[in-house]
């Protein structure tokens, strides 16, 4: 299915698709162009941790893992709607949002996820696309996913209320959980899933893969004197408004995981903010990435950065370090936004990195 | 009116004049002309195309037929600024004017003697000094126009439209917001306008007002001229009938020689309710006119006491068709004339004293009260005071025992304001 | 003439229309300097005031002081332009306010009433999602400018497809077409999966000047001042529409030529605003209101004053929306709508009898 006619059938689907956009219009507004992650400082309080004193369980110190010691079925878990309890292993997986299907993916064999949305399914912004593709294709109409008859239903943040209630009506598994950018955040995500999927050890593996790169890619940084430390800066446009991202979010935490000094946050920025031209002057990076698709307008945008007579006195743009970033690394939200610091790392350190490249996450068989 | 040779310069000619909304028609071949130094007066029922007539004229229209010629100019080959220093309208509604001052407002009337961007010269203030005086709104001039009252308004376009300077003013009912001095008052400066070489004709739905100031009237029906020429000529009572479908009273002041109506409330209810119904009125002194048109206008068979000649209600009655007895003003009652108001009294199924006063000459029409079927009083005063016969009129007034309540024919008389408490009202 | 035989019984009185331009054009020129020259010296980079004087300057061929090549490149290409659309917008929205407000006859009219606005946003947001504002860096504000025109262009037809022109049948086709774009840029939104691009648009919406370079100076300026200039020049025509179509004709004004010429100037200068600003909002509104209550209605006077004014307010409220959280900005649009919403009620309350009255 193209994505032209995609469209097409999310326009004549029902109500419930413009409301539920409605709201996620609304939720744009009001978290004040925080894209990424508007939810988690709430989460991350409002959900105790465990009291079970056992560090060497890769369990514990999981928020929303309510009782790491049992490993059978039914187990609870809370999430951003309650709490949940999953009666058996779930062997039809259905996630609303690409964050939770490239985690799903890592954690579970491919035949498990039955149905995915049509950015999963998107080369160009999803690592697991290859895995998904061919899936039916759900929308954020209630009755589409339900058709998939999931044991399991994964909501993210941004997933309206309306549309979790509707599939808890009809006696469907509803888990809503945050997702999160920065290495602790990321490990209690897979950990969670893991355990709702009844996979912790493959999730164990995982988190264990991802902090082995985290720590690789650190070693390269970690020793460098202050002095040495690249200042970096994300910048896309959109609709003539120039965002940065500061802290907290996703390219932010890229940066940081590549060792950048990210400029945006040292000002005290946060999130996705707009900022003018001035601004980026006056933050003065050494490098510029862009992680926004060249079809609507990074090409264009990098082009008018390159070629402003006011903007030549920027090093990143004097020196010519200013790139696209591929966004399906530096946009999405999981631990993939790894090989994104990877990525930047390399135009951050030549000297270290040189023309090195990274492989991909494993994926289990 | 004396027609000199300049007055008798024909200064405004529309003929065949023809407009249509969604092939309703309208005006229908309508012809008026006006004289330099005329005062001419539509007048006419609602709906009879007067206001549409006005607007034609001056240009704001676009008629189906039909030229409108100003000094032998014809008026829509005119532009629009030649036509404004031309042709001033006075509207029936005020505009708020939305904040302007009255002297803002007036200001508006120089603006086609002025270029575009041009401010006001002193020539333009002072002509707008002088309209606002002319037209009695010279205390106004700071005032903003939306906090005046709908007569105060009306004087602040008045003076507008004198500050263009026009020859020919167009005004749509210009005295409707304005009480009985304030009218005469504004139609004396019209016509000294208009004397002094200005030709002016005005939408007037008050006939009596129209007779008294137009040099001539034309009476519209439907958007049909059926009438044109002095007020006497126009203003008859088969005139006023055709036009506004009521009877009306003609008659001339006798001070001034000024023609004076009394048309009938055209939109008084019931009328035919009297029918069949005889009502005596026992009247004099102007006390009893109003009474007696409406109870003929409610359809009663109305007949009056004694009359004096040159007595106000006499005339009225004549007007009417009301029998009465005539006697001689100040003559007393002789028994003939006794006898002939004792037939009428006896005739009558209710008979209606009013506020008059008696004398010795009249008090035999308390006595011929007393064989009245039934008897009413239409009278607020205290009777003591309008006895000038030294208690023989109260002793006899006692004897009356007028009917508790005159239900219907009381509602119909005191439904108009005033008239049961006895009260003039005169133009 | 007649009017010379009577009497004067009163002195001259002083008409004041001059004086009272006069002192308006002063005063509101030397606000907008100062906003301006404010502006010009706040942002992220600190720089003197005394350079930018010297910036500004230099081309006039003065040299007041040293200062370096990225300080004039912010000013000249970052800050200025922006402030010069700014100004132009809200001089474009002033006017356009004023215009309608006189056209109407309705206090509440504004730059919006006739589907101007919305039509320019409804084409600006397909723009967006289509794509099509990638083709060119001003397909967008092209887009929008002819959204608006053309919306102008079918309520007025609309307004007079029964063959008799009305105000109130203007205003309600301007309320339905509005209503129409409305739908039609939820439908958009709804449409458009790209949460990018839907922030995009969102953020267009609210009105904002980021990133305005002098290509939108070039974009703009002329309609605008084009279209300001012939309302100035017609002002005199407005007070009399102001006084209703008979009174306008009756006094030289032909209607059925200067209603269509006003619309069409003061839909102009609203669209290429829209177009170059997304909608800014309240600037229309409240403008000719705050000083129609202190130089009156005259818009001889009103609708230039409504250009400094409208140009006052919008580069104020931009100064605002740049500072307010800096260095991260807000769009003016939302700075305008917090400030013109509770001014415009205590207008309300404070002059209830005369804002009723206009």
């Amino acid at each position: 299915m193209t994505i032209a006619s995609n469209r097409l059938e999310k326009v004549s689907l029902s109500k419930f698709t413009a409301f539920a956009t409605g709201l996620f219009a609304a939720m744009f507004v009001l978290a004040a162009c925080s894209s990424d992650a508007p939810a988690e400082q709430e989460a991350a309080t409002s959900i105790p941790a465990t009291a079970t004193p056992n560090p060497s369980d890769s369990l514990t110190n999981v928020s929303g893992i309510l009782d790491p010691t049992n490993l059978g079925w039914p187990r609870e878990v809370e999430g951003l709607n309650g709490r949940v309890a999953i009666p058996s292993q779930p062997q039809r997986i259905v996630t609303i949002s690409l964050g939770h299907d490239e985690v799903t993916y890592a954690i579970v064999p491919k035949g498990r996820v039955v149905a995915a949305n049509q950015f999963t399914q998107a080369a160009d912004q999803s690592n697991v696309a290859h895995l998904a593709n061919g899936l039916p294709e759900i929308t954020s109409d209630a009755e589409v996913i339900i058709a998939q008859s999931p044991d399991i239903v994964i909501a993210s943040p941004f997933t309206s209320l309306e549309l979790i209630d509707a599939l808890e009506r009809v006696g469907l598994v509803v888990l809503q959980t945050d997702l999160h950018n920065d290495p602790d955040g990321r490990r209690q995500d897979i950990m969670l899933l893991g355990y709702a999927y009844g996979e912790e050890e493959r999730a164990a593996e995982v988190v264990q893969e991802v902090a082995d790169r985290e720590a690789t890619l650190r070693s390269i940084w970690e020793s460098k004197p202050e002095s040495e430390r690249v200042r970096v800066m994300s910048a896309t446009l959109y609709s003539d408004s120039l965002y940065t991202a500061g802290a907290g979010s996703t390219e932010g935490e890229i940066i940081n995981a590549a060792g950048g000094i990210n400029v945006a946050a040292e000002q005290g920025l946060e999130h996705n903010p707009v900022i003018s031209y001035e601004s980026l002057i006056a933050m003065d990076p050494e490098v510029i990435f862009i992680p926004q698709p060249a079809a609507w307008g990074g090409e264009d945008f990098l082009n008018d950065l390159l070629s402003n007579p006011a903007l030549a006195s920027v090093p990143a743009i004097r020196d010519g370090r200013v790139f696209m970033a591929d966004p399906k690394f530096f946009t999405t939200l999981s631990f993939w936004n790894l090989r994104g610091a990877e990525e930047l790392a390399r135009d951050l350190w030549p000297a270290d990195l040189g023309d090195a490249s990274f492989d991909s996450f494993s994926f289990p068989e | 009116m004396t027609d000199t040779v300049e007055r008798a310069e024909q200064r405004l000619e529309a003929r065949d004049i023809v407009f249509e909304i969604d092939a309703t028609r309208l005006l229908d071949r309508v012809d008026l002309d006006a004289r330099k130094g005329e005062l001419v007066g539509l007048v006419g029922p609602n709906g009879a195309g007067k206001t549409t007539l006005l607007r034609a004229i001056g240009g704001l229209l676009k008629t189906r037929d039909g030229a409108v010629l100003l000094d032998g100019e014809e008026v829509r080959q005119m532009g629009t600024g030649e036509r404004a220093k031309s042709i001033a309208h006075v509207a029936q509604l005020a505009p708020l004017a939305q904040g302007f001052t009255a002297l803002e407002v007036v200001m508006m009337g120089r603006y086609p003697h002025m270029g575009r961007v041009q401010s006001e010269r002193a020539v333009d203030r002072e002509a707008v000094r002088d309209a606002l005086e002319i037209a009695g709104a010279g205390d106004l001039a700071d005032r903003t126009v939306d906090t005046l009252s709908g007569g105060e308004r009306q004087g602040v376009f008045v003076a507008r439209a004198l500050a263009q300077e026009p020859r020919l003013l167009l005004l749509d009912e210009p005295t409707s917001n304005l009480d009985i001095n304030h009218q005469a008052r504004f139609f004396n400066i019209v016509q000294r306008l208009v004397r002094d070489g200005m030709t002016a004709v005005a939408a007037i739905h008050d006939l009596s007002l129209a007779a008294r100031f137009c040099d001539r009237l034309v009476l519209l029906n439907g958007g049909v001229v059926i009438a044109e020429g002095t007020p006497a000529e126009v203003l008859t009572p088969e005139n006023i009938e055709t036009a506004f479908g009521v009877r009306a009273v003609v008659s001339s002041d006798p001070g001034s020689g000024a023609l004076s109506l009394s048309v009938m409330d055209p939109g008084a209810p019931a009328i035919g309710v009297g029918a069949g119904t005889r009502v005596h009125v026992v009247c004099g002194g102007g006390t009893g006119a109003r009474l007696m048109y409406r109870l003929s206008e409610a359809g009663f068979t109305v007949t009056a006491g004694p009359l004096g000649n040159g007595d106000t209600d006499r005339a009225a009655a004549d007007s009417l068709g009301v029998e009465y007895v005539p006697v001689q003003a100040f003559g007393g009652l002789d028994d003939a004339s006794h006898q002939e108001h004792l037939r009428l009294i006896k005739e009558c199924d209710i008979a209606i004293l009013s506020d008059v006063a008696f004398g010795t000459g009249n008090v035999r029409s308390l006595e011929a009260l007393a064989e009245a079927p039934r008897t009413a009083l239409a009278t607020l005063d205290p009777f003591a005071g309008r006895d000038f016969t030294d208690g023989e009129a109260t002793r006899l007034f006692e004897r009356l025992s007028p009917v508790a309540a005159w239900s219907e024919l009381e509602a119909l008389v005191t439904g108009l304001p005033g008239v049961a408490h006895g009260q003039q009202e005169n133009n | 003439m007649a009017l010379a035989l009577v009497t004067r019984l009163r002195p001259p009185r002083e008409a004041a229309l001059g004086r009272r331009l006069g002192a308006g054009l002063i005063f509101l020129t030397g606000l907008l300097i100062f906003v301006v020259l404010v502006s010009l010296s706040t942002g992220p980079l600190d720089i003197p005031v005394s350079h930018v004087i010297a910036i500004i300057a230099e081309p006039l061929g003065v040299h007041l002081a040293d200062y370096d090549r990225t300080e004039e490149l912010v000013v000249e290409q970052i800050r200025m332009p922006r402030i010069v659309v700014g100004a132009l917008v809200g001089m474009a929205l002033g006017v356009a306010g004023t215009t309608m407000q006189a056209l109407f006859r309705n206090p509440l009219a504004d730059p919006g009433t006739i589907g101007v606005a919305s039509g320019g946003a409804a084409a600006a947001v397909i723009a967006i999602a289509t794509g099509a504002s990638l083709w060119f860096f001003l397909a967008l504000p092209l887009f929008a400018l002819a959204g608006a025109i053309g919306t102008a262009f079918l309520v007025y037809a609309i307004a007079i497809a029964s063959g008799r022109f009305s105000v109130a049948t203007l205003i309600l086709a301007g309320v339905a077409v509005s209503a129409f774009m409305g739908a039609l840029i939820s439908l958009v939104i709804v449409a458009v999966p790209e949460r990018d691009t839907l922030r995009g648009i969102l953020f267009w919406l609210a009105g904002g000047l980021d990133s305005r370079s002098w290509d939108h100076v070039w974009l703009s300026g002329p309609l605008i001042l084009i279209g300001g200039g012939v309302i100035v020049a017609f002002a005199r025509d407005l007070n009399l529409l102001m006084m209703g179509d008979d009174d306008a004709g009756s006094l030289g004004v032909n209607v059925r030529v200067m209603r269509p010429v006003l619309l069409t100037a003061a839909s102009v200068i609203t669209g290429v605003a829209v177009a170059v600003s997304g909608m800014i909002a309240f600037v229309g509104l409240i403008v000719p209101h705050m000083l129609r209550l202190v130089f009156g209605p005259d818009n001889r006077v009103l609708v230039p004053l409504s250009a400094l004014g409208g140009a006052v307010f919008v580069v104020l409220a931009d100064e605002i929306a740049r500072t307010v959280i800096a260095p991260a900005e807000i769009r003016v649009g939302i700075v305008t709508s917090f400030i013109g919403a509770p001014f415009f009620l205590f207008l309300l309350l404070r002059h209830s009898r005369r804002v009723n009255s206009l």
